[in-house]
């Protein structure tokens, strides 16, 4: 399967003004073309609930779209948050961005 | 209490602002409580084993069901109230240890509107831009549910008014002020690049890489004294060659022993005026050099091959140390101190030599000030990013000073909008707001300028380790609504001291505050985390409402009373609540019959639909006393249908002369009186200082109300669609007999049967004269109750005296 996956990588703290940010680059890619957006998080030192709260937002976004929208390389601390909030079961995470092109790209 | 009075000198008198301490009286009333409940036990057990009206038990049963019901619906409302606790009023501003304003929390004031008149909202709007917090903190949004462009022209007028305002014109001149010095470093800085590039292209000479082999050393040697400065005694230039030499020599043989000859080593000599600083790096393993030299103090052995080195390098220069560096390198590290001798040196030649060893000084001061940056230019390039960075945010800062701003949203047709869980739970994630605080407000509720100081304290306890204010737990704090519309005499029974006052403090004393939609500040962070956790829950079970995500994430949008959800959401996943009782802001109440029936009928259909979709009982993570307030406001609910049974009972009795108790005389009121008495005596400890006429107010009200409640009960329990209804902020005029049927036919049957009563009594057809009494005594005091919302049918408030 040939799709063609936009990898962001944000760095640093992700708040809700940063993953705002990162949703608009997101909307950006889908809009010049690509059919999905991968975010590689394990740059992302710190995030905080309104930073995933931007991010469930995104994936309405793209969703609305008909596009996907995939996760990984979360850290320890994102990788709690993301669990505090039940998160865990709203995306799909991948472990790092060898395991999402095993899973997705090559399946 | 005197300390707390003379810290609050910027309390304006409130003219309704009493203060109800339950707390003063809590032993009183704890009492009076047990022996309230164990009488009320004795009571009730009389009824059901000897006062059952076996003559009519199709009257008489219904009616011990109604006792009961209260009785438990007592109990619950008593135990509610065990542990009243009242807050200490706090200042932001007056905090000790002191918070500084900078550190000041940033705060959104959502002003919820759905239609309601621009002039309201105006006034709501301008009073939430002067309240007393700094201007950059402060963000004012319009949720404009009705998205109505009169709404929307206000809420630009108001923010280019408010960006006139003084406060906001002295924070963009300091911005601006700011930005312009940060322009100017930015512009110097810029001006050094060239000069800083020509300085480093010089000191490039003064290191030298080279590979790990030994014969080497005559270059790295004749490197070394092309860059001896005329005044360096010869003395000291041989000690520094000595000590360039063992320093290659030792990560040769030591350092690179075991490592390929191509492994590089870098030399650097920085010839100063007064000293020089050789830095050999090698790529070797860690070497505790300090400890060696500690167990390995004596000189080698005289005859050995190798080893001297070290006594060497020790001997001939002054500070020798071997360190490990980020890079993962090691550096030999040799420092040799001199005194210039000049002496027969001409002055341009000495000049120049001194010139090269000052720029050296300066050039290695700002490398070791930032030994992150590998070069001289790196730190400058280093220091305009951060320098661009910092003018990019003062200039978003400026941009964003806009403090009132309108947010409506999109309201397609067949998509449910959530009402006003949704316009909230819409701003809070469209990305425009970033507050972490967010004050609700209803369009009309107007707040005082000190209520930010007074709330954002709960937020906060001071780490002593640490020494800094941090966030806690709380994840609200609820202030009281208050009315500054209340005609007098209060003919439809807004005035809440009872709720907002003991049954509040009683609350808050469980960690079960409950929030109420307004004058709350809520803290950003516990709505989001706990409203991402229900989502993930809802999403669980149907994938569809991910596109409802923005408007249900936050807020509780399952029933029409979202704020009472919302907290009892909080709490059971372990935020906690506060309840602060000063009159912090003043709203409108509805003033006509019509609205006031809407709004409590919403209240009372929301709280049932809680009690079914998110029952307290069965929700995980609330504790007992949690679940016993929240239970206790829906129990409180199914009211209606046991009044109907107590109102009927004497109309009965009237036309049919049937008694639903046995015993109706002197064993009756040996039973019923203690406990009518003392139940009494326990309401009048638990609402002392709140007014009588406001009291018996409420208790008409909750009796004459109970069609609608057992309205709300009905349609919940089957299943009609119900609207959230916005209670109108104008008055609707109108008489409103219609809306009072059923109080009306209570109201004239009872009358009917007193005069109906009374001939038969006079006619003799009745023996026992007290058995009237009793009951005319009983249908006189629902008469009383009743009254007051047929009164306020055709309520209207007096003219003004001066025509508008």
């Amino acid at each position: 399967m040939t799709i063609k996956v936009k990898t962001l990588e944000p760095t640093g703290m992700m708040d809700g003004a940063a993953a705002h940010d990162l949703k608009n680059q997101a909307l950006d890619a889908l809009h010049q073309g690509a059919d999905g957006v991968l975010l590689n998080l394990s740059a992302i030192t710190f995030m905080n609930s309104s930073g995933i709260g931007a991010l469930v937002s995104t994936l309405k976004s793209v969703r609305e779209k008909g596009k996907q929208l995939y996760i990984c390389g979360l850290s320890d601390q994102v990788k709690m948050i993301f669990e505090l909030t039940k998160m865990d079961r709203v995306f799909t995470l991948y472990a790092d961005v060898a395991d999402f092109e095993a899973k997705v790209l090559t399946a | 209490m005197s300390g707390t009075a003379a810290l609050l000198t910027d309390q304006l008198p409130l003219r309704r602002n009493r203060r109800i301490r339950l707390r003063d009286r809590t032993l009183l009333f704890r009492y009076l409580v047990v022996v309230n409940l164990i009488l009320g036990g004795w009571y009730l057990h009389w009824r059901l084993t000897q006062s059952i009206g076996q003559a009519a038990l199709w009257l008489a049963l219904p009616l011990l069901a109604a006792e009961i019901y209260m009785y438990f619906g007592g109990v619950l409302f008593l135990v509610g109230l065990w542990r009243p606790i009242q807050r200490q009023v706090r200042s932001l501003n007056q905090l000790t240890p002191p918070l500084a304003p900078d550190h000041y929390p940033t705060v959104d004031v959502f002003i919820t509107c759905c239609n309601e008149p621009a002039a309201i909202v105006e006034q709501t709007t301008l009073a939430a831009l002067a309240m007393d917090y700094p201007v950059n903190q402060l963000r004012v949004y319009i949720l404009d549910d009705g998205n109505a462009a009169d709404i929307r022209a206000l809420s630009e007028r108001l923010c280019l008014l408010d960006l006139r305002s003084p406060p906001l014109q002295a924070a963009a001149a300091a911005l601006d002020a700011q930005r312009n010095q940060l322009t100017a470093r930015l512009r110097q800085v810029e001006a050094l690049h060239q000069d800083v590039a020509a300085v480093e292209q010089v000191l490039s000479q003064h290191s030298l890489r080279v590979s790990s082999q030994p014969e080497l050393l005559p270059q790295i040697l004749a490197w070394f004294d092309q860059l001896r400065p005329a005044a360096l005694p010869d003395q000291v230039w041989l000690a520094c060659q000595t000590a360039l030499g063992e320093g290659f020599d030792n990560a040769l043989h030591h350092a690179h022993k075991d490592l390929p000859a191509e492994t590089p080593i870098e030399l650097e000599a920085v010839i100063l005026n007064y000293g020089v600083l050789l830095r050999i790096w090698d790529c070797g393993h860690p070497f505790d050099l300090e400890g060696y030299l500690q167990t390995h103090g004596e000189p080698v052995d005289d005859w050995a091959e190798r080893g001297r080195g070290l006594t060497i390098l020790r001997q001939v220069v002054d500070d020798l140390s071997y360190f490990r560096s980020d890079d993962g390198r090691n550096c030999l590290l040799l420092i040799k101190r001199y005194e210039p001798q000049p002496e027969g040196l001409s002055p341009d030649q000495s000049e120049r030599w001194q010139r090269l060893g000052q720029l050296q000084s300066l050039h290695q001061l700002l490398r070791l000030s930032q030994p992150s940056q590998p070069s001289a230019t790196a730190i400058l390039a280093a220091q305009r990013q951060s320098l661009q960075a910092q003018i990019d945010q003062k200039t978003d800062q400026l941009a964003d000073l806009a403090r009132c701003r309108y947010i409506a949203r999109d309201k397609p047709k067949g998509r449910p909008h959530h009402a006003k869980a949704g316009n909230i739970n819409h701003a809070l994630f469209s990305g425009e707001t970033q507050g972490d605080f967010v004050l609700t407000l209803d369009a009309d509720h107007i707040p005082k300028p000190q209520f930010m100081q007074r709330v954002l304290p709960y937020f906060f306890d001071f780490n002593l380790d640490r020494g800094q204010y941090e966030g806690n737990q709380i994840a609200f704090v609820q202030t009281p609504q208050a009315f500054y519309n209340l005609p007098q005499g209060d003919p439809f029974g807004h005035d809440a001291h009872l709720f907002y006052g003991p049954i509040q403090q009683g609350k808050d004393g469980m960690n079960s505050a409950f929030y109420t939609g307004t004058n709350a500040v809520l803290r950003r962070e516990a709505l989001v985390s706990m409203g991402l956790q229900h989502f993930a829950l809802d999403f669980a079970k149907d994938e569809q409402r991910l596109a409802e995500f923005d408007l249900i994430g936050g807020l509780s949008s399952i029933s029409i009373t979202e704020d009472m959800n919302t907290a009892m959401r909080l709490h059971s996943v372990g935020w906690r609540s506060v309840y602060h009782s000063e009159i912090l802001a003043e709203g409108l109440a509805p003033d006509d019959l019509s609205s006031t029936l809407k709004q409590k009928l919403r209240w009372a259909q929301g709280t049932i639909q809680v009690m079914l979709r998110d029952n307290p009982l069965l929700k995980p993570g609330l504790s007992f006393w949690q679940r016993l307030q929240y239970f206790q406001t829906m129990y409180s609910y199914f009211v209606g249908f046991f009044i109907a049974i107590f109102l009927a009972s004497p109309i009965i009795f009237f036309f049919t002369g049937l008694i639903p108790v046995d015993n109706f005389g002197p064993q009756f009121a040996l039973h019923f009186v203690p406990v009518y008495v003392i139940n009494r005596l326990t309401f009048v400890a638990a609402s002392w200082g709140i007014p009588l006429r406001e009291l018996w107010r409420n208790e008409q009200y909750a009796i004459a109300l109970f069609p609608l409640y057992i309205q709300a009960v009905w349609s919940v329990f089957t299943n009609q669609p119900i609207k959230f209804q916005v209670t109108p902020k104008q008055r609707q005029s109108g008489v409103y007999l219609g809306l009072v049927r059923v109080q009306l036919i209570f109201f004239g049957l009872t009358l009917a049967g007193m005069i109906w009563g009374l001939v038969q009594l006079i006619l003799g057809n009745w023996p026992d004269p007290w058995v009237y009494i009793i009951n005319s005594a009983w249908a006189g005091y629902h008469l009383a109750l009743l009254w007051v919302i047929i009164r306020a049918a055709w309520w209207r408030p007096k003219q003004p005296k001066t025509p508008a």
